[in-house]
Formats: structure tokens, C-alpha cells, sequence
């Protein structure tokens, strides 16, 4: 069980914030890739609502990649504004089950809080 | 020809040679191609768009010609941008058309990050921030159509505008 667990690939964690340097990368292990499955997993059982606007410069949100889960294997997956939004294709978008929150408490222990901060 | 002809189709011509070159050389906001929500969205940032070259790589001032920024302030990053062949100019004066070029403009987060904007065909300004879509409006929704008064979120400091030649500039 210890082998299958460490076999399972990490899903790609990008908190957009910057706009010429590479956006930090979070790092998620196991357990947190687990956490953040189960959210996915709630967020999309609830009912469609309109993808979020953009907001420009500054924080924008995470990007999930390479998510271990069938539906979402393939498709860039933005958690933004409270939403989950699918983006590509046609970008649909569900409430967000508490993810986005999540994700922000997970960059600021990894050590992004300041970058966060309102400007 | 007639001497009105004859200036009618020099006119003609001059605008002709006008329209033709600012086709050529001035960028039209287009952000379909930047903006596959894949590849290309993710992998060109806001210096990939001003100077509207794909690398691919996320291209960093100064990267391509071994003078890569050392820190994040309007020197640094100004000077790394030269290195790649960007040349500064007054933002007012703009670029002219001497030569095929396009004007753009520098940015900084302090301490934190740079951003470039670009002035495109119709005369007003986009940018495409990192890895998201390519907009031409700023964070508070409006057109861009000066950077020095735009809605800049953090990026609290204007540089300065730099002139691009396509031909002669080098960025990755």
C-alpha cells in the first residue's frame, strides 16, 4: 500500500500571481493530493454557475494539471473566485467546495503569504 | 496625369506604403492565438506577447543574450531587455517609422516582478499577464490606453517604453 501511494503521480499546483517571472510551483504530498481529489470530487457534483471574470495583474488563482482523476486527466483546471472552471473547450464552472481556500492556506505555509497580501 | 492625378495618386501611394508597413510592423490586438487555454497560454508570458515573439519558454529579459536580470528592479530588467535588443524611447515620442518596430512598456511589482505592456495597431495597449489570457484591459476593467495610468494591480512602477524590431530582437 506504501509502494501504491508513492507511485501516484502529483497533480501540477501553479498559483498564477506573477506575470514575467514562472509562477510558483505548490507541492503537494499524498495525503493533500487526496484532500484536494476529494474537493474536485464535491465541486463538480454541484450545479454549473458562470465561469468567474478575469481579473488581470496580481493573484489569479491556481492552475491544476495532470489531476488523477478520469475527468479531469487531460484538462487545465483553473480554481479561481470561488469556482472551479474547466479550460478547455467549452469552460464550465462549478462552486468550488472550500478548494480555493484551501489552496490559499497551502501557499502561505509554503511561504507565498506576503505575495498574497492585498496590495 | 494631371497635377491633382498625379498628387491624388501620390496620396494614394503613401498611405498605401503607410498601411502596408504598419501591417508588417505594428502588432494587432489579436489574442486568440495567445489564449489556447494550453500550450501557448501557458508557456509564453508577458514579454513572449509585447514583443510578440513565441518561445515557448517563458521568456526572461536578458535570457537569450547571457545578461539574465539579477534583480527585480527597472535597471536590471531594463538593461537585461536591451541586451536582447530592445531600445529604450521616450514614451511620448514613441517609435516612429523609420524603422519596423513597436512600442512597449516595462512595469515592475517591486520586489517581486515585472510586466510588460504592448501598443498595438488601433493605438491602445494590451498584455498578457504570465500564463493567462492576453487582454487588453486593465484591472479594473477599462481599456489600456496609456500604462503610466492604467489599473496596474501591484506593479506600482512605470519603467519606461522600449521600441521592438522583431528582425533584430532575441528573447527565451
Amino acid at each position: 500500500m506504501d509502494r501504491k501511494k508513492k507511485e501516484r503521480t502529483s497533480p501540477q499546483v501553479t498559483l498564477l500571481i506573477f506575470s514575467g517571472r514562472p509562477d510558483p510551483e505548490l507541492m503537494l504530498t499524498a495525503d493533500e493530493t487526496e484532500r484536494l481529489v476529494g474537493h474536485l470530487k464535491t465541486a463538480l457534483q454541484g450545479d454549473e454557475v458562470n465561469p468567474p471574470p478575469e481579473r488581470g495583474l496580481g493573484y489569479r488563482g491556481f492552475l491544476l494539471r495532470d489531476l488523477p482523476l478520469d475527468e479531469l486527466k487531460r484538462q487545465p483546471t483553473r480554481v479561481f473566485r470561488r469556482t472551479v472552471t474547466l479550460e478547455l473547450g467549452d469552460r464550465r464552472s462549478w462552486g468550488d467546495a472550500g478548494l480555493e481556500e484551501w489552496l490559499l492556506e497551502k501557499a502561505k505555509d509554503s511561504g507565498y503569504g506576503e505575495l498574497l497580501e492585498p496590495s | 496625369m494631371s497635377g491633382w492625378e498625379w498628387l491624388r495618386d501620390l496620396l494614394e501611394r503613401l498611405a498605401r506604403a503607410f498601411r502596408d508597413w504598419q501591417e508588417r510592423c505594428i502588432p494587432a490586438y489579436d489574442p486568440t492565438p495567445w489564449n489556447d487555454s494550453n500550450g501557448v497560454q501557458f508557456n509564453n508570458n508577458c514579454y513572449n506577447y509585447a514583443c510578440d515573439i513565441r518561445t515557448n519558454t517563458f521568456a526572461q529579459p536578458g535570457q537569450a543574450s547571457g545578461n539574465m536580470y539579477s534583480s527585480i528592479d527597472c535597471v536590471e530588467v531594463g538593461d537585461g531587455a536591451v541586451s536582447d535588443g530592445l531600445a529604450p524611447v521616450g514614451c511620448d515620442a514613441g517609435c516612429g517609422c523609420s524603422d519596423c518596430h513597436h512600442q512597449v512598456a516595462l512595469v515592475i511589482w517591486p520586489n517581486a516582478d515585472f510586466h510588460w505592456y504592448r501598443k498595438d495597431r488601433d493605438g491602445r495597449w494590451s498584455h498578457k499577464p504570465g500564463g493567462t489570457q492576453a487582454t487588453n484591459l486593465d484591472n479594473s476593467g477599462n481599456l489600456i490606453t496609456d500604462p503610466r495610468t492604467a489599473d496596474r494591480g501591484p506593479y506600482t512602477v512605470f519603467c519606461g517604453c522600449y521600441c521592438v524590431n522583431k528582425s533584430a530582437v532575441t528573447i527565451n
